[in-house]
């Protein structure tokens, strides 16, 4: 209704306003685009767990080519061609971000030449992330479970677990299937999220907009929504993460942005030793796992 | 997780009480908890003792804690069930948040009611308009029921 407003209003403007209706056009067709594509995400998902078995990037393709949205096929294509063949479909429940990277990083631990190095270089970053909560005033009452069952999880890779042989990617599935073990990695990484923004204001104080809104939020507020579970992640969130734990992670955004190939992003600009990065498939509101 | 947090918030309390508030288990289930809070002295509430009943989800602290009054409290945030609106019990509930930490808000909520987003309209209203007549009823109420 409030669209048929609009025309009307419009049939009597005057030719310069009718550029703001070639905007209004293009605005609709890219909201289009972007409720067909949550519709897509959404159908695809139902009651599906946490995160999905390893699925080829050609089904994924076939349900854009189903929608004729060809701007996401091109991209799809672009990724199949560059070697990026399989994909892990993660929940969309606001939480899709954390979920995935915690997943992917300790996929990659696990499969790390030198596991028992990898490991020990991890938990030294885990206990730096401690100091850091501590720092910005997280009680240890606060995180001192979370934080105690992520060194459980993450010796894991390297020595049994009451009674568990050593942790394979079937484990680490079953475990992150289990919304409390995943739920224990997810307010983690926001706790330290939260923590790293806030400890490091200057670099992100001006970039904290409210993703509905787009109003600017003062550090205290944006950082107390980081630690809220359900609370979807932006690019300020990964690059605050990423810095945290010395990740590299590499997120190709699909979504019309490039002319010739795809938006691939790569955080930080010059990746940290020791890690090979993993990457995220990115699609409006919503992040899955990419494998290559 | 959830029972070892709680014993954790509960010990918290005990070593280091918030000034105004208690709370603590009801009998033998860690999940049910009875809370106290002082009527704070710049408010109509001064001199009341206000009791609210805490319940934890099996899921603390990823969901929040439900909390409610059991006194009843004339407050433009506050139900006649004893109902709280407050944004941390909610959508802004974060893992982050203690016990603790809510009672300290509830009780900042009673010096200062938020009327824009009101549970009861007609005392909202009253707050905005007849702060005197308000406080008149906020101080008979928390005499009759709370002392």
């Amino acid at each position: 209704m409030s669209q048929s407003g609009n025309t009307a209003d419009v049939n009597q403007a005057t030719a310069p306003e009718e550029h703001s209706l070639k905007d209004d056009l293009k605005d609709l067709q890219f909201s289009e685009v972007y409720d067909l594509n949550q519709r897509t995400i959404e159908d695809t998902y139902a009651d599906g767990p946490l995160i999905q078995d390893v699925a080829p990037l050609s089904l994924l393709r076939s349900e854009y080519e189903a929608n004729d949205n060809h701007v996401f096929v091109k991209e799809i294509d672009w990724l199949i061609n560059n070697g990026y063949h399989d994909f892990r479909r993660v929940k969309g429940d606001g939480d899709c971000f954390y979920r995935a990277i915690g997943f992917a990083f300790f996929t990659r631990l696990i499969q790390n030449p030198d596991k028992d190095l990898a490991v020990v270089t991890t938990l030294s970053t885990l206990m730096a992330t401690a100091n850091l909560l501590e720092e910005t005033g997280i009680e240890k009452l606060v995180y001192e479970d979370f934080y105690t069952e992520m060194e459980a999880l993450i010796r894991w890779v390297v020595v049994p677990r009451e009674g568990k042989s050593i942790l394979t990617i079937d484990g680490l599935l079953e475990y992150f299937r289990d919304p409390e073990g995943s739920n224990v990695v997810v307010v983690y990484l926001r706790l330290v999220t939260a923590s790293y923004i806030k400890a490091h204001v200057e670099d992100f104080e001006n970039f904290l907009f409210h993703p509905e809104t787009r109003e600017l939020m003062s550090v205290p507020d944006y950082c107390n929504r980081v630690m809220g579970l359900g609370k979807e992640a932006d690019h300020v969130e990964i690059m605050a993460l990423c810095d945290a734990f010395r990740w590299n992670v590499e997120v190709a955004y699909l979504g019309g942005h490039s002319k010739d190939a795809i938006n691939f992003v790569k955080i930080p600009d010059a990746p940290y030793p020791g890690f090979d990065p993993v990457f995220l498939l990115y699609r409006p509101g919503h992040y899955d796992i990419l494998l290559k | 997780m959830a029972l070892r947090r709680i014993t954790r918030e509960l010990n918290d309390l005990g070593r280091d009480p918030p000034s105004s508030c208690s709370a603590g288990p009801t009998g033998e289930n860690m999940f049910q908890w009875q809370a106290t809070i002082m009527g704070p002295g710049d408010s109509p509430y001064s001199g009341g003792v206000f009791f609210l009943s805490i319940t934890f989800p099996t899921d603390y602290p990823f969901k929040p804690p439900k909390v409610s009054f059991t006194t009843k409290i004339y407050h433009p945030n506050i139900n006649a069930n004893g109902s709280i609106c407050l944004d941390i019990l909610r959508d802004q509930w974060s893992p982050a948040l203690t016990i603790s930490k809510v009672l300290l808000s509830i009780c900042s909520m009673l010096t200062d009611p938020n009327p824009d987003d009101p549970l009861v309209p007609d005392i909202a209203h009253l707050y905005k308009t007849d702060r005197a007549r308000y406080e008149a009823t906020a101080r008979e109420w928390t005499r009759k029921y709370a002392m």
